[in-house]
């Protein structure tokens, strides 16, 4: 693909063939990075395709001075995860039965795998261990996907990583 | 992934086994297909309060074979 803010730009102008290419290139990071978080396949693909509906309904809102096009997505496609989900929680407090039920939690004297010891994170930790270690994007821009500020993204990449070697039983060097 | 938690390998590599199968996802999905993914969901039991704790008969069972049993008999003494 070319740069994707130029073809983010040539849909603007009215090519509808180049969003077809945004959505082959994006749509599968989107989807790991909520399937990471949520561990729920038809949650996260709804997701993915209320991501790019949402794309298509405002595309003349992106503009590429203000940020990549990768990180103007996972802002959406967080948005929608988050909304979502606290509407599943509304549901679940007056309707307990109708909501999804959750796994099972482990014995603590199991050990973790790796997809465990990710989905046990506070969810802001979660969100910033993803985005960093999985899709690559700088702190700064990491800070502008989750709204809060850049200490914030540090201190909560540095915690995570703490807690992810303790339930991973994996040695400091 | 450029983006390697420095000093931390041993974490590196167990993060990168966690590798996620990207299904097929049509761009588009109808509302119908969204309300079968719904009700396709796993969801608790709304009833889960009558199962019984320990291995035994619970009411549940218990009543309506109670309840079907007594109809023969009481249209014996009518």
């Amino acid at each position: 693909m070319n740069h994707p803010e130029a073809v983010m730009e040539d849909w603007q102008q009215g090519n509808e063939e180049a969003f077809e290419q945004i959505y082959t290139a994006f749509h599968r990071p989107v989807y790991a990075f909520i399937y990471r978080y949520t561990r729920d396949e038809p949650f996260s693909v709804d997701i993915v395709q209320d991501t790019f509906l949402r794309l298509q309904t405002h595309k003349h809102q992106y503009v590429s001075s203000k940020g990549t096009l990768k990180s103007y997505l996972f802002q959406i496609a967080y948005r929608l995860m988050v909304n979502k989900l606290n509407r599943r929680k509304k549901w679940r407090s007056l309707l307990p039965f109708l909501v999804p039920s959750q796994e099972s939690t482990l014995h603590p004297a199991e050990k973790l795998t790796v997809q465990q010891a990710v989905s046990g994170l506070p969810d802001l930790q979660r969100a910033v261990i993803l985005l960093y270690y999985y899709h690559d994007l700088p702190q700064k821009e990491i800070a502008d996907i989750l709204h809060i500020p850049l200490g914030t993204v540090k201190s909560r990449r540095h915690q995570a990583i703490q807690t992810l070697k303790t339930h991973l039983e994996v040695e400091d060097l | 992934m450029k983006n390697k938690l420095h000093d931390h390998t041993e974490l590196d590599r167990k993060l990168a086994e966690y590798d996620v199968d990207v299904p097929y996802i049509p761009r588009k999905k109808s509302r119908w297909s969204r309300l079968v993914h719904y009700l396709a969901s796993p969801a608790d039991n709304p009833v889960d309060f009558l199962a019984p704790v320990r291995p035994s008969f619970s009411l549940t069972s218990v009543i309506p074979v109670l309840a079907a049993a007594s109809l023969p008999i009481t249209a014996i003494f009518l």
